[in-house]
């Protein structure tokens, strides 16, 4: 009697554990699917280009390291990543800086009825909504006007203006909680305007500001659109746009492109993976407020 | 406090970023309106042509494929997404080691620029040697294999779709899970305790209390359809003879390639109103939660 007791609760156990083992299986499968992209392009890019076209699914005979090398030797990895990060040197804190100016004035000074506070806040914030693509042709007549067309100063002032809307929307409303009392007491104390706003309220400000940083560097990094129409000599080619070239280039060695895309994505995901609390946070953040 | 801020700090400190958000947002915008009444080509002087590109447009059938196309890519965009990032965060919603590696593994693709998603699937989606067909062949299902892109029906615009969804699944979880966080866990108890557990659970209490996340999920969803162009570009070019065009890419392949500047920005006034149209829909449904 007993013994049929423990069996049944043994039972009982066993099958509370199965479930939760297959359920910690079924989400392992979930996330590893999120990953397969990823991991099928490390894979082919470890075998030669006839076995990637032939068998794609098979094991290499031999793995081929070589695919790296020879992407080395042949994609300007470097002048990709020195451009990029050109943009996003000059564009994300000149983007910032401008926008914490704007912010400062349109979440904090206060005169007169505020309706003129108000206007031009609509107006920055209206523009949300804009799709960029519809914007780039006149902004290239524009660029090939100036002189600018075909230089990496074409992009980064182009993204100043884009990631206005979106930055003046989260900044705002962060520089409006700041409570009155702690700017009056810097003044009385004696700030200037300069002080006031990068020794009181930028400090305070840090969350959405960091918010608005993430957000326009991930619009110039994963720019393509404008790069493709701005930048056309290989030499001021980004990332995003070299990468684009690849399929064209490389159509007849997929050994080259699969290592040269392996070469590009991983600095990203180990870098990704270091922010990744800022980034999940911030992005969610920037979303929430949209 | 008058004494700090007057009319002329304030214009002297929102000056510089109005001036660069005029330059390349509302003058770029005015001026594709105006090339849209015109058959502007890049040489010599835009010539007016009154309403001759919209005329156009409504008899141009590439013009509605894409439309169509970039509608299916809406579609099944919300069909992989919505169920699926939900999963994920409540799956992930515990707060424990291993969860917060699956987030990362999640969400890192959210950060890889649009070209290198295509590229990578394309490796997955190529009809003869992609990891799709090779591996339903493999199984024995090669009668199941399709012709991911490159056919003229809607696979293409439903593949573009798979490859958003793939790259913003970590986003739209993360949003869920911000909605996640609000539900207090004597909601979720008491109800545990009327015996309204596990899926009832999540179809009675949880997503009626994430309305508002549903609503701005289902925005976003729309907004970034309206907006998918890189995978194309990479995948099919808007091929074969357009059948795979979104209107973003659209708007692109004449605007640019074909040199038609006038009639390109007749498409992207259409692709303007469309998303106004997206924007007034949601207005509306968030004045109606407000009432």
């Amino acid at each position: 009697m007993t013994n049929a007791n423990t069996v049944i609760l043994k039972r009982f156990r066993t099958g509370r554990d199965l479930g939760k083992i297959i359920g910690g299986i079924g989400l392992a499968l979930l996330v590893f699917l999120a990953a397969v992209p990823i991991l099928w392009m490390i894979y082919l890019s470890l075998k030669t280009n006839s076995e990637i076209l032939t068998k794609p699914l098979n094991p290499p005979t031999e793995i081929q390291w070589v695919n790296y090398a020879n992407a080395f030797k042949k994609i300007p990895f470097f002048s990709m990543v020195k451009n990029t990060f050109f943009v996003l040197i000059v564009a994300v804190p000149g983007a910032i800086m401008l926008s914490i100016f704007a912010a400062f004035a349109l979440g904090r000074m206060k005169f007169g009825n505020n309706r003129l506070q108000h206007g031009v806040y609509t107006f920055f914030v209206s523009g949300v909504i804009m799709p960029t693509c519809v914007l780039i042709l006149p902004i290239y007549l524009f660029m090939v006007k100036i002189g600018l067309y075909n230089t990496l100063w074409s992009t980064i002032l182009t993204h100043i203006g884009w990631t206005a809307p979106m930055n003046m929307m989260i900044m705002v409303s962060g520089f409006k909680t700041i409570p009155d009392s702690l700017e009056e007491a810097a003044i009385i104390d004696g700030c200037n305007i300069w002080q006031l706003l990068f020794r009181i309220l930028v400090p305070v400000a840090k969350p959405v500001i960091s918010t608005s940083i993430i957000l326009t560097f991930l619009s110039c990094w994963n720019d393509f659109p404008l790069a493709r129409i701005m930048l056309i000599d290989p030499k001021v080619r980004t990332i995003s746009l070299a990468a684009a070239y690849f399929k064209g280039t490389y159509s007849t060695n997929l050994a080259l492109m699969t290592a040269g895309c392996v070469i590009l994505i991983i600095p990203q995901l180990i870098i990704f993976t270091i922010f990744q609390r800022y980034i999940i946070d911030g992005v969610t953040a920037g979303a929430v407020k949209g | 406090m008058n004494r700090v801020y007057n009319k002329r700090t304030f214009w002297l400190f929102v000056a510089p970023l109005l001036l660069f958000y005029i330059a390349f947002i509302i003058y770029p915008l005015l001026m594709c309106f105006f090339y849209s009444f015109t058959g502007y080509r890049g040489l010599g002087k835009a010539v007016w042509n009154g309403f001759a590109n919209y005329q156009r447009i409504i008899n141009d059938k590439y013009f509605w494929i894409s439309v169509r196309n970039s509608l299916i890519c809406a579609i099944s965009l919300f069909i992989m997404v919505m169920p699926l990032s939900f999963l994920y965060a409540l799956w992930l919603k515990k707060q424990t080691m291993r969860n917060s590696i699956y987030k990362i593994i999640v969400f890192a693709s959210y950060v890889i620029p649009g070209v290198l998603c295509g590229l990578l699937w394309s490796f997955i989606l190529k009809p003869n040697n992609g990891l799709i067909n090779s591996f339903l062949r493999a199984v024995g299902l090669g009668s199941l294999s399709q012709n991911w892109i490159g056919d003229k029906g809607i696979l293409s615009p439903i593949s573009f779709s798979m490859v958003c969804a793939w790259s913003s699944m970590g986003f739209y979880m993360s949003l869920w899970q911000a909605g996640l966080k609000g539900i207090s866990a004597d909601v979720l108890e008491a109800s545990a305790l009327d015996g309204c557990t596990g899926t009832k659970q999540i179809f009675r209490i949880i997503l009626p209390m994430l309305k508002d996340n549903t609503v701005s999920i289902i925005i976003f969803i729309l907004t970034a359809a309206l907006k998918i162009y890189e995978v194309v570009f990479i995948l099919t070019g808007g091929g074969p003879a357009h059948a795979s065009e979104t209107i973003v890419s659209y708007l692109y392949n004449t605007t640019f390639d074909g040199m038609m500047y006038g009639y390109g920005m007749t498409i992207a006034v259409m692709e303007f109103l469309f998303a106004m149209l997206i924007t007034l829909f949601s207005l509306s449904l968030s004045r109606r939660k407000g009432e």
